[in-house]
């Protein structure tokens, strides 16, 4: 089918945004970080941080269910329900929501430890690393001269 | 002949369901005899359609079974054994949202998504031809190895989008247009592949550096709560509260008298089989602000603002533009209601019969 118009924008090429002051930045800026916390990111399956926030976003347990409906006696019967509900919902949810509190605690917890002893490995390889390269210079001498070696070694023992 | 269709969920408000019913239509008028088969059938359409499984057809008989997929359902498998015992099979397909969508937020939903999918791509070989609402859709079908496959629209009978607005809620969203700026519009299930975030977000920067009494209504029954709270709170995090407001459960004349009053219809979906919205904004001359993915641009051919940026002021300025900018408004406007012209009735109903004629001729 005919494309019948050609204003097909590509950001920054046929638009170009107002100047904006400084408060105004500040604020684009919040919008724009939180918009970026609720979009769609590729799962990475060892990426702990957005495995964390995920758990946090299901971790809270909404006890106000939406009764609208398309029909009125629907949404009556609806919010009658809840209502006759509601004390019973609530005592669960809170004992619910606590749980789920406590076990995001947990996972932050674990996360911290496991990212500080990454970090701690991290430095562990890199010495591990220096070490094997010095041994590695120290083997090339000594197989440079391999006849010097035993005379050190005799002058040493002296 | 009979051409019976089959679909797991058949709902009110829902454009497959909408599509079924109206397809019905056209197959009856053309001459066939056809009914709705489903898994699940939601008041108040128990007597437009029946439970599939006390469907006592046998093989031989002389009908075409129509499957529609977009989720996954037991009735793939019944579908699959229909076709092995010889009925002639077909399929429309109206895209699967892609479980990665949902695994943050709903991971039961994101396990139903994958196991669409793979329902999907089994029924390749049983599938004589399969519609599909978009090139896009379609070139998903022909990579999952469909071999015969042709696309045709969303049935949509334009004139229900000029059936009269609900009066009491006309009224109301006239007499508070009359103390607010510019009307945003987003209509579509609160779901996180339609990113109302986005929407939010551009929003967000709207009223702060275009038109600080703008409103935007965000219409659609919800899949996903976790993913609809987050975005309460965010409308509370941005300060919008008051400004923005989140409605499910709206009747069609209700939801006529939002399109009544909008000033723009601004889409951030990041996954979309085609966009009905889209041709109802077009049809109702509202200007279409949209980002460019997945079957959207197609639907829109052209006739609305598409970014492929979604950063919240470049949107927000594509969507001052559109409604503010005479001359692009008024291009945008007359250009969408040619394009909505494609989707008559009159022209997809023929594209629907054709395919189905040229299967019972083979």
């Amino acid at each position: 089918m005919p494309s019948r118009m050609a204003d097909t924008l590509a950001a920054g090429a046929a638009l170009t945004p107002p100047d904006v002051g400084p408060d105004d930045l500040v604020y684009l800026e919040k919008v724009r970080l939180a918009a970026r916390r609720l979009a769609y990111k590729a799962p990475a399956p060892d990426d702990m941080a957005d495995a964390l926030g995920s758990l946090r976003d299901v971790a809270q347990f909404d006890v106000e269910p939406p009764t609208s409906a398309n029909r009125r006696e629907v949404e009556l019967l609806k919010t009658g329900v809840k209502r006759l509900l509601s004390w019973y919902m609530r005592y669960l949810a809170v004992q619910l929501n606590n749980f789920s509190a406590a076990t995001a605690r947990v996972a932050e917890v674990l996360v911290g430890r496991t990212e500080k002893l990454e970090r701690g490995a991290g430095e562990l390889e890199a010495r591990v690393g220096a070490l094997e390269e010095r041994v590695r210079r120290l083997e090339a001498v000594r197989a440079a001269s391999p006849k010097d070696v035993p005379a050190r070694t005799r002058s040493a023992s002296r | 002949m009979r051409v019976d269709q089959y679909l797991p969920g058949f709902a009110p408000f829902d454009a497959i369901g909408s599509h079924t019913l109206t397809a019905r239509r056209v197959l009856r008028e053309a001459g066939y005899e056809s009914e709705i088969w489903a898994e699940h059938i939601l008041p108040p359409l128990q007597t437009e359609a029946r439970p599939y499984h006390e469907d006592t057809h046998r093989a031989g008989e002389g009908r075409v079974l129509l499957f529609h997929t977009s989720t996954s359902s037991p009735m793939s498998a019944w579908v699959k054994a229909r076709a092995e015992s010889g009925e002639l099979v077909l399929g429309d397909y109206h895209n699967i949202t892609p479980g990665q969508y949902f695994e943050r937020w709903e991971p039961a939903i994101a396990a139903v998504m994958h196991a669409a999918r793979k329902e999907l791509a089994m029924l390749a070989p049983y599938m004589a031809m399969s519609f599909a609402d978009s090139a896009y859709n379609e070139a998903e079908l022909v990579e999952l190895g469909y071999k015969n496959t042709m696309v045709c629209p969303i049935l949509i009978d334009l004139e229900d989008f000029h059936r009269a607005p609900d009066p009491a809620t006309l009224e109301r969203l006239q007499r508070r247009r009359e103390r607010t700026g510019a009307s945003w519009l987003f209509v579509g299930r609160v779901a996180p592949n339609k990113c109302q975030h986005d929407v939010i977000a551009a929003f967000a920067a709207y009223r702060r550096v275009f038109d600080p009494n703008a409103r935007l209504t965000l219409v659609g029954g919800g899949t996903s709560p976790h993913y609809l709270r987050a975005l309460q709170l965010l409308v509370a995090e941005l300060d919008l509260e008051g400004s923005v407001e989140l409605l499910s459960g709206v009747s069609d004349a209700q939801l006529l008298a939002h399109w009544a009053v909008a000033d723009v219809f601004v889409c951030m979906s990041e996954h979309e089989g085609f966009c009905v919205p889209v041709v109802q904004a077009m049809e109702l001359g509202v200007p279409v602000v949209a980002y460019n993915a997945a079957a959207v641009p197609e639907t829109l051919a052209g006739s609305g603002l598409l970014v492929d940026d979604k950063d919240p002021l470049v949107v927000a300025t594509a969507v001052d533009q559109a409604v503010r900018h005479g001359p692009t408004r008024d291009r945008m406007v007359e250009a969408g209601k040619q394009r909505a012209a494609d989707f008559d009735l009159s022209k997809t109903s023929k594209i629907l019969l054709a395919g189905i004629e040229a299967n019972l001729d083979a």
